[in-house]
């Protein structure tokens, strides 16, 4: 365990562990370097660290860890314990995915790294094999305009019903996104993403947009649960999706 | 394990391996100041400060916090002469207290929030606070509680 705000739900339902290692302490733990245009956030970064230290390098994983429960919950919990709780609905998640951020994991067989959004792989599960430890998150900077649009049952403490998150690269003229709560596990619409980069100069026109939102919506894969059926869940990822870039799309700035 | 709460401290012999620190806190050492109420991290109502940072005592495992200084509500008045911190003075005044188990939890993220930000909109009161809930429902006279205070207190 790092934060325990997850493991220690679990221990408060009387849930008898067998053995509780605590890495809270490890040094270095909760080191970030930068490297280049990528960030090292070690596994025992938390959301507060990241709003506090790195939201002019990380918006995207900002606006994000901005939804994340309370100050007191953020103060201590980590984005890699997020990752491997499993949730794939979880907020650093989708920033993680749109960001084409990298998980390094550290084992008996040495060092890896998985892209975060294949990580979760299904819900409380994790790519993460007996001996292994999840050592940093790898986060590009930010290179354009990011935008994260959430739909909960309420605006503070609540999980994601359906989030997407977006990164667009005014350089390479292409849009990275991620969309969680929309599936089993978090979804890259790669088609939608495909039609950003083909329609990147008419990005203001509010029907690419519109387009965009169904796109997403074609590509996501409920699972209904208590906080949402399949068939809303559906429609809320094409809206948020729509928003998302929208929001991003305004930041944009056109080369004279 | 040790542990200095609000000023005192404490050498803790019987906390087994799962335990929380607010059970520590509450079951252990009969220190009340800090409440229980959801123990999932919800509520806000065990918030308390460690080594100066907010948190639900809920959520750390006790053994976390070994060697650590907590701060309760019991730590706002001033330990000298017991007079009281202006966000209990404020509370009061702008009868932000109903039943008032929300209380102890909200004015220590409230110190914690204008510690961070002295002079808060009330949308940043309304954010900064979303942690701590208030089963009575009294959210706008504790956001006016929280601005009064502000006001009265030195930058």
């Amino acid at each position: 365990m790092a934060g325990g705000t997850g493991v220690l739900v679990d221990l408060n339902c009387g849930v008898e562990p067998v053995a509780l290692i605590d890495l809270s302490r490890v040094a270095g733990l909760r080191d970030a370097t930068r490297d280049g245009d990528l960030i090292r956030l070690g596994a025992g970064v938390t959301y507060t660290d990241v709003l506090e230290r790195h939201a002019g390098e990380l918006p995207g994983l900002a606006a994000a860890a901005r939804t994340v429960a309370s100050r007191q919950v953020r103060n201590r919990a980590t984005l890699a314990g997020a990752l491997v709780l499993g949730d794939p609905s979880g907020d650093a998640l989708a920033a993680l995915g749109a960001a084409e951020a990298d998980v390094e994991i550290h084992g008996p067989d040495g060092r890896r790294t998985v892209a975060a959004d294949a990580f979760v792989t299904a819900p409380g599960a994790c790519d993460l094999r007996p001996g292994e430890l999840v050592t940093a998150l790898l986060v590009p900077v930010a290179d354009g305009p990011v935008a994260y649009a959430k739909a909960g049952a309420r605006n503070a403490m609540a999980r994601a019903v359906c989030a997407v998150a977006i990164a667009l690269h005014p350089a390479r003229r292409t849009a990275t996104a991620c969309v969680v709560g929309a599936a089993p596990t978090a979804i890259r619409p790669s088609v939608a993403e495909a039609l950003v980069a083909a329609s990147w100069d008419t990005l203001g026109d509010p029907a690419i947009a519109e387009r965009f939102g169904a796109l997403v919506a074609a590509a996501v894969d409920p699972i209904p649960d208590a906080r949402g059926s399949v068939a809303y869940r559906r429609q809320v990822a094409g809206v948020l999706a729509r928003r998302a870039l929208q929001r991003a799309a305004a930041e944009v700035v056109v080369a004279p | 394990m040790r542990l200095t709460v609000d000023g005192t401290p404490h050498e803790i012999d019987d906390v087994h391996g799962g335990q929380s620190l607010l059970r520590v806190l509450r079951d252990v050492l009969h220190i009340t100041s800090a409440k229980n109420a959801c123990e999932q991290g919800e509520c806000g109502s065990c918030t308390v400060a460690i080594d100066g940072e907010i948190a639900c005592a809920c959520l750390v495992l006790a053994a976390q916090a070994d060697g650590a200084r907590v701060e309760t509500a019991a730590s706002l008045a001033s330990p000298g002469d017991g007079a009281l911190h202006p966000l209990q003075v404020a509370f009061m005044r702008a009868g932000a207290v109903q039943c008032g188990f929300c209380t102890p939890g909200l004015v220590v993220a409230a110190r914690d929030l204008l510690a961070r930000d002295p002079d808060p909109s009330e949308a940043d009161i309304r954010e900064g606070l979303n942690g701590n809930l208030c089963r009575c429902t009294g959210y706008q006279k504790i956001i006016e509680a929280v601005q009064m205070a502000a006001r009265e207190m030195p930058r």
